[in-house]
């Protein structure tokens, strides 16, 4: 990943509309994220682990994960990446057009840090990546540099 | 020992038993049976042959209790539904027996506590009807209707994803791309948006009417005041806009599904205030009265009301009364209204005549402590 963007946002989603508002919305609010994209969970996974497994490991910022995915249940997949020894601490932010309390219980369980519904305007499109880049990602990043310490 | 034949003087024991034959013997679409005080049979008629399978012969002297499936023994509702008998007079009751074929019967009846003057137990009428098929046709129907309503949720939510990208590109087409479109392609994707936003009201709908029906959500006490009052700031800007008067007596607290009521009240009033007359300001009145073994609410408006033949229809899924042009709406607020007070064991219904408002009641059951 290169290093001229400040923020490497890794995008689960197989949907290509959704992939491309993401894209605009994103564009719109800061464009300095860079955004990479995996269509399903097994690609998702094997990208992961690839990026994971250099050295030294090139792990993205944030991961985007929707919940419904082609190959296999989003959880699932957050559940691996929270055992995986290097992505474990890469935050998890669910992105879903679910507003079921069981899936929003189950991505807490599993330590999503954050759970969104997808918005339904452009305006509270940009608003919800402003409001991830800006207010939850450093709020993720000092929680994790405390923890350490 | 006293016995039933005690209860007409001057007819001895053997007389009224063979009475008792004669009366009732042969009816076979009806099970009659004689307990004594204990809950052992006296008499088993054709009829509890027939339904039961077991012969009278096998059952004399025996516990009608034996015919309670396992899981009612254990749990002592043979015994339970004698002491109700003897307590109350009577005791009505549906419920799985045992076939001596090792199947089951849906038996529905009354089982009465018969007294002497001096009010001791003689023992127990039970007489008791096998509705099987009708239990079954129920059982069948409410699975239909899980599923049906079931379907619904995952179809409307399923429909929802596709549409918010229709909403999505039409928002961008025009911020995006409007100078780039002559007047007429604007005006295309204006129709388009509108199309769209008016389809995902109608899902949303959709889904509540789906979730009205929903046993799993809870019912606790709620001040029916507190739900009407956050309704009605919910719906200030329509009542500003209207210049409307919305007044209240006081109400209740009930024992509701708060979000679904208050679902309930946002519909009558938001139709209160839809359903205006041209120039004259919505004066919108409700209370709520106790009247025998219930609460019954009244949203009263004085607006275009409802001709008398649509009073019925107005409460179905779909039910427009007005053109899309003049009234907004996706037909559903009333249906949702009726199924959500339909859960709360209640009714809904209206009165009104056109050019003099409506009157929509709705009831909602009283509990002992309310």
């Amino acid at each position: 990943m290169s290093a001229q963007y400040q923020t490497e946002i890794f995008s689960i989603e197989d949907n290509p509309a959704e992939r491309r508002l993401l894209e605009i919305f994103l564009a719109q609010v800061d464009p300095r994220c860079h955004l990479t994209f995996a269509e399903t969970g097994g690609e998702a996974s094997k990208r992961l682990g690839e990026l994971a497994g250099r050295e030294p490991p090139c792990l993205p910022d944030l991961i985007l994960l929707d919940l419904n995915l082609p190959d296999r249940d989003g959880h699932s997949l957050l559940c691996e990446i929270r055992n995986h020894p290097k992505l474990k601490d890469v935050p998890v932010i669910i992105f879903s057009n679910s507003r079921n309390p069981a899936d929003m219980g189950k991505s807490q369980t599993y330590q999503a840090n954050a759970y969104f519904t997808k918005p339904p305007s452009a305006d509270e499109f940009e608003a919800l990546l402003r409001r991830i880049l800006t207010v939850e990602l450093p709020s993720y990043r000092r929680f994790e540099r405390e923890s350490v310490a | 020992m006293k016995d039933f034949g005690d209860l007409i003087s001057g007819v001895s024991q053997e007389d009224y038993k063979s009475l008792f034959q004669l009366a009732f013997g042969a009816n076979s679409s009806l099970a009659i049976i004689l307990q004594d005080p204990e809950g052992r049979v006296t008499f088993w008629n054709r009829g509890a042959e027939c339904i039961t399978g077991f012969r009278a012969e096998e059952m004399l002297g025996e516990f009608f209790g034996a015919l309670f499936l396992p899981e009612d023994r254990t749990l002592k509702v043979p015994e339970r539904e004698l002491l109700e008998a003897a307590a109350k007079g009577y005791t009505e009751n549906e419920r799985w027996l045992h076939h001596k074929s090792d199947t089951r019967f849906w038996g529905s009846g009354i089982n009465t506590c018969i007294r002497d003057e001096s009010g001791r137990s003689l023992g127990y009428v039970k007489v008791f009807r096998d509705r099987t098929i009708s239990k079954q046709t129920e059982e069948k129907i409410n699975r239909i209707n899980a599923e049906l309503t079931h379907f619904i949720h995952l179809a409307s939510h399923d429909l929802q994803e596709p549409l918010r990208m229709i909403g999505l590109y039409l928002e961008l087409l025009k911020k995006r791309c409007g100078e780039k479109l002559d007047r007429e392609a604007n005006e295309f994707v204006e129709h388009a948006g509108n199309s769209a936003r008016r389809l995902q009201t109608l899902i949303d709908d959709l889904l509540k009417y789906s979730q009205a029906g929903n046993e799993e959500e809870s019912f606790a006490p709620a001040d029916m005041s507190s739900i009407f009052d956050a309704v009605v700031d919910d719906l200030k800007p329509a009542v500003d806009g209207k210049k409307a008067i919305v007044t209240r007596q006081t109400m209740p607290i009930l024992h509701v599904n708060a979000p679904q009521i208050s679902e309930v009240f946002l519909n009558l009033l938001s139709n209160a205030l839809k359903y205006s007359r041209a120039g004259v300001p919505p004066v919108i009145l409700v209370d709520a009265r106790p009247i025998n073994s219930e609460w019954v609410f009244c949203v009263q408006d004085n607006g275009i009301g409802i001709p008398e033949n649509q009073q019925q229809a107005i409460f179905g899924p779909f039910k427009r009364l007005h053109a899309k042009d003049r009234y907004a709406g996706t037909g559903l607020g009333l249906a949702i209204c009726k199924k959500i007070i339909e859960r709360h064991k209640g009714r809904i219904w209206l009165e009104s005549s056109p050019g003099h408002g409506a009157r929509f009641y709705f009831s909602l059951p009283r509990r002992q402590n309310e």
